[in-house]
C-alpha cells in the first residue's frame, strides 16, 4: 500500500506545481518583420495590430525568485515600445505598468494578463477613437513566479502565502525597482505631456512601494528644500517629480502599513504644503459649479482596499503576527504616529484597513445625486461606474449605474498627495477581481480625460506640477 | 461551420466581459469559481466540482470525524470494526460520500445549468442577511444570472445519504438512516450558505485577535443620506 501511495502522492504534488520560467522567451525588435508576425504571444512585446482588434502594444519584463532578470533584453523592448507609442502618438503615450501578486504569472493564460490586456483595448479604443494607427496606449507587465501551485490543488497553494510573500520582497529589492524608474522615466523623456500610470496589486503593490521608496525620498528631499527656500509662487516643479508616475497605485496592497507610514512620517509636513491638480474633464462651462468644469486635486499615489478583501483585511493581520518577514520595514516609534494607531497595528494591518491613515472618504451617492457631497468638499472626486448585472451586489438584475463621491478630510492626519481610503465592493468586489471595467473606471476619475490623449485634441498638458495647497 | 461558431461564441463572451470597444479575441477568464461577477463555463465548473469535492479541508474533516465517532457515535463501532481496519472503513465512507455529494451536485446541476456557487446578500442588517442565508440554500443563480430553484443541491445531499447504501453493515443500512444522511449533508449546505454571507465578519473578527479594529471618533458617511 505504501509503496504505491508514495508515488501517487508525488505524481500528485508535482502536476500541481506551475513552471518557474521565463514565459515570453523570443525578442521582438531584434527580430526580422517576418519573424515578428509569428510566435505573436511568446515576444517580449506584443505589438499593435488594429486588424486583429489589438489596439495597444504590451511588454512584459519578467524576474526570477532571487530578484535578477530572466533576460534583460525585455526591459530594453519595453522602453522600445514606449520610445515607439510615444512617436506614434505625437507625444500623447499612456502608458500602463503593472505588477501582480500572488498566485499570478506572466503566462499565457494568466487571468491578470487577459484582464489587464481586455482593460488595455477598452482604454485605447476611448483614447484613440478617429485615429485607431496612431494609438499609444502601452502596457508594460513586470512579472515574478508568484504562483508556484496549480489552482486544481488550492489548499495547498494557500500554504505558498509566506513563502511567495517572501519571494515579492526580495524580488522588490534592486532590479525589479529598476526596471520601474527606467519605464517611469521612459515615458517623461519622450514628452512630459504622456501619461505613465503604475499599479501594484497584492504583493505586487509590496513590491511596488519597496520600490519607489527611494524615488519618494528623493521627491521629499527635493520639495524640502523647495519650500524651505521660501518664494511666493503659483507652482512647484520638481526635477525629481517631472521622471515619476503620474499615478501610482496600490490596490489591495498585501503589505503592513509600516512603509506607508514612515513615508508619511517623514514628507508629511511638506506635502501638505502643495496639492497636486487635475484638468477640468470639461474644458469650457457657464457656470463653472458642476464638478466636472473645475479643477480638482488628484493623488500622486492611491493606496485602496476594497472593504470586502479578506485577505488583506482579515488574513494578514494574522499571517504577519505569526511570521513578520525577516528583512521587513520596522515601524517608527509610538511618539510619531497618529493618535490611535500603535507600532503593533502598523506592523500588522495594512494601510488602507487603518482608518487613522485615511486622507479621504468615498461616499455613494444616493439616487445619483452627489450634491451632498459638496458639503464635504467643494472639490470631490466624482466618480460613476457601472455595476454588472451579474455581480453579487447587483440586485437589479440588469447593470446598475452608480455614482460616489471621494471627499477630503480636512481633519484627517494625512492631508498628503498619498491618499489611502477603503472602497465598496461594487468597486471592488473581493481581493482579486480586479481590472474590470468598473474598477478601471474609478482609477480614470484621478486622471485627466483619456480624450484629451487623441490626436484630434491639442497636446496635453504636462501634469507634475505642484501648487501651493488651497482651502476648502 | 462549427468553428466559425465556436469563434463567434468566444468572441461574444469576451465582448460581454468589457462592456466597450473592440474585442481582442483573447481566451475567455478561466476562474474555477473565484470570480462572483463572471458566470461559469463547463471548465470553470469542472475545476470547481474538483477543488470543492477533493481537498486538504475535506479530508482533515472526515479524519477527524471519523476519529470522533469512538467517542460520540460509539455504537456503530461495532458494525464497521475496531482499529485501523474500521478507522479505514469509516473514513473511506466519509469521502465517498463527500465525493457522491460534490458529483451529485455537480451533474445534476449542469443539466439544469446552474451556477454552483453561494453568494452573498450583501445586505447590511442582520436578520435580512440571516434570512438570504437560509433561503440561498436552495436557490443558485442560473448561467444567465437568474436565481432558480438548486435541483443541484438536493441531488447533491441524496447522493451523500444514499451512496453508503452499497457497503453499510446491514444492520444500520436502511432507508431511514440514508435519510439521516441526506439531512446531515443538507445541514452541510445551509452551513455553507451561512458560511459565505458571514464570512467577512466572522474572519475580520478572527483577525481581531491579532489587531483589534482601530477606532474611529466619528464614522464617516457611506451615503449621501448620512452626511450632515
Amino acid at each position: 500500500m505504501k509503496a504505491v501511495s508514495i508515488p501517487v502522492v508525488l505524481l500528485m504534488t508535482l502536476a500541481g506545481c506551475v513552471p518557474q520560467k521565463q514565459w515570453r522567451q523570443k525578442p521582438f525588435y531584434s527580430a526580422t518583420p517576418a519573424e515578428r508576425a509569428t510566435d505573436v504571444e511568446q515576444r517580449y512585446v506584443i505589438p499593435l495590430d488594429v486588424n486583429g482588434q489589438r489596439l495597444y502594444s504590451l511588454a512584459f519584463v519578467e524576474f526570477k525568485n532571487n530578484g535578477d532578470y530572466w533576460d534583460k533584453r525585455q526591459l530594453d523592448d519595453a522602453l522600445h515600445a514606449i520610445d515607439d507609442a510615444d512617436r506614434r502618438s505625437s507625444h500623447r503615450a499612456v502608458v500602463v505598468t503593472f505588477i501582480h501578486g500572488w498566485k499570478n504569472n506572466a503566462g499565457q493564460h494568466n487571468n491578470n494578463v487577459l484582464d489587464f490586456r481586455r482593460q488595455l483595448n477598452r482604454i485605447a479604443a476611448d483614447v484613440c477613437k478617429g485615429d485607431l494607427e496612431h494609438c499609444g496606449v502601452v502596457g508594460v507587465y513586470l512579472g515574478w513566479s508568484g504562483d508556484l501551485v496549480s489552482r486544481y490543488a488550492n489548499t495547498t497553494r494557500t500554504l505558498t502565502y509566506f513563502d511567495r510573500r517572501d519571494t515579492a520582497i526580495r524580488v522588490a529589492v534592486d532590479p525589479i525597482a529598476d526596471a520601474v524608474l527606467k519605464v517611469m522615466k521612459q515615458v517623461k523623456s519622450g514628452a512630459e505631456s504622456n501619461l505613465s500610470v503604475v499599479v501594484g496589486h497584492s504583493f505586487g503593490g509590496l513590491v511596488l512601494e519597496y520600490a519607489i521608496t527611494k524615488q519618494m525620498k528623493l521627491i521629499g528631499d527635493e520639495l524640502h528644500a523647495e519650500l524651505g527656500k521660501g518664494t511666493t509662487r503659483d507652482e512647484v516643479q520638481l526635477k525629481t517629480l517631472s521622471d515619476f508616475a503620474d499615478l501610482v497605485v496600490l490596490i489591495n496592497q498585501a503589505a503592513p502599513a509600516a512603509n506607508a507610514v514612515s513615508t508619511l512620517i517623514q514628507y508629511r509636513a511638506d506635502l501638505e504644503q502643495v496639492n497636486l491638480l487635475r484638468p477640468p474633464r470639461k474644458a469650457s462651462c457657464d457656470a463653472g459649479e458642476l464638478q466636472d468644469c473645475k479643477q480638482l486635486t488628484r493623488p500622486l499615489i492611491l493606496s485602496v482596499s476594497s472593504v470586502t478583501d479578506i485577505a488583506t483585511k482579515g488574513v494578514l493581520p494574522v499571517a504577519e503576527t505569526v511570521a513578520r518577514p525577516p528583512n521587513g520595514p520596522p515601524s517608527p516609534p509610538q511618539a510619531l504616529l497618529p493618535s490611535g494607531l500603535t507600532p503593533k497595528k502598523v506592523l500588522t494591518t495594512a494601510a488602507a484597513h487603518t482608518p487613522q491613515l485615511y486622507s479621504h472618504q468615498i461616499v455613494q451617492c444616493a439616487n445619483g445625486d452627489c450634491s451632498p457631497c459638496l458639503k464635504l468638499d467643494k472639490y470631490y472626486i466624482p466618480i460613476a461606474i457601472t455595476l454588472p448585472a451579474y455581480a453579487p451586489s447587483n440586485s437589479t438584475g440588469s447593470d446598475e449605474k452608480l455614482k460616489y463621491c471621494v471627499a477630503r478630510d480636512f481633519k484627517a492626519w494625512n492631508r498628503t498627495p498619498y491618499w489611502i481610503f477603503e472602497i465598496p465592493t461594487a468597486i471592488v468586489p473581493d481581493h482579486s477581481t480586479i481590472f474590470t471595467d468598473r474598477f478601471v473606471d474609478f482609477l480614470t476619475s484621478f486622471l485627466p480625460p483619456l480624450e484629451s490623449y487623441r490626436s484630434s485634441q491639442p497636446a496635453p498638458a504636462p501634469l507634475q506640477r505642484m501648487t501651493p495647497a488651497r482651502p476648502n | 461551420m462549427i468553428r466559425l461558431l465556436v469563434l463567434g461564441a468566444l468572441a461574444m463572451l469576451v465582448r460581454a466581459q468589457s462592456d466597450q470597444g473592440p474585442a481582442e479575441p483573447l481566451p475567455p477568464t478561466f476562474h474555477c469559481g473565484d470570480r462572483d461577477d463572471l458566470p461559469m463555463s463547463g471548465k470553470d465548473k469542472t475545476c470547481y466540482w474538483w477543488t470543492q469535492s477533493f481537498n486538504a479541508g475535506m479530508l482533515f474533516g472526515a479524519a477527524f470525524n471519523t476519529a470522533l465517532d469512538p467517542v460520540l457515535n460509539g455504537s456503530t463501532l461495532k458494525y464497521w470494526g475496531q482499529g485501523a481496519e474500521g478507522f479505514s472503513k469509516r473514513f473511506g465512507t466519509r469521502v465517498t460520500q463527500s465525493m457522491a455529494k460534490g458529483t451529485g451536485q455537480a451533474l445534476v446541476g449542469a443539466m439544469f445549468h446552474e451556477d454552483p456557487r453561494f453568494y452573498p446578500s450583501r445586505k447590511e442588517k442582520f436578520w435580512p442577511r440571516v434570512g438570504f442565508a437560509l433561503t440561498h440554500t436552495l436557490i443558485v443563480k442560473n448561467d444567465n444570472g437568474h436565481q432558480q430553484f438548486s435541483a443541484g443541491r438536493v441531488a447533491g445531499a441524496f447522493s451523500s445519504g444514499f451512496s453508503g447504501m452499497a457497503w453499510t453493515p446491514d444492520p444500520i443500512n436502511s432507508t431511514g438512516a440514508a435519510m439521516v444522511r441526506v439531512g446531515t449533508s443538507m445541514g452541510g449546505v445551509v452551513a455553507g450558505s451561512f458560511w459565505k454571507e458571514f464570512q467577512p465578519d466572522l474572519t475580520n473578527l478572527a483577525s481581531s485577535i491579532f489587531r483589534k479594529p482601530p477606532k474611529v471618533a466619528t464614522k464617516p458617511p457611506k451615503k449621501t443620506g448620512d452626511i450632515k
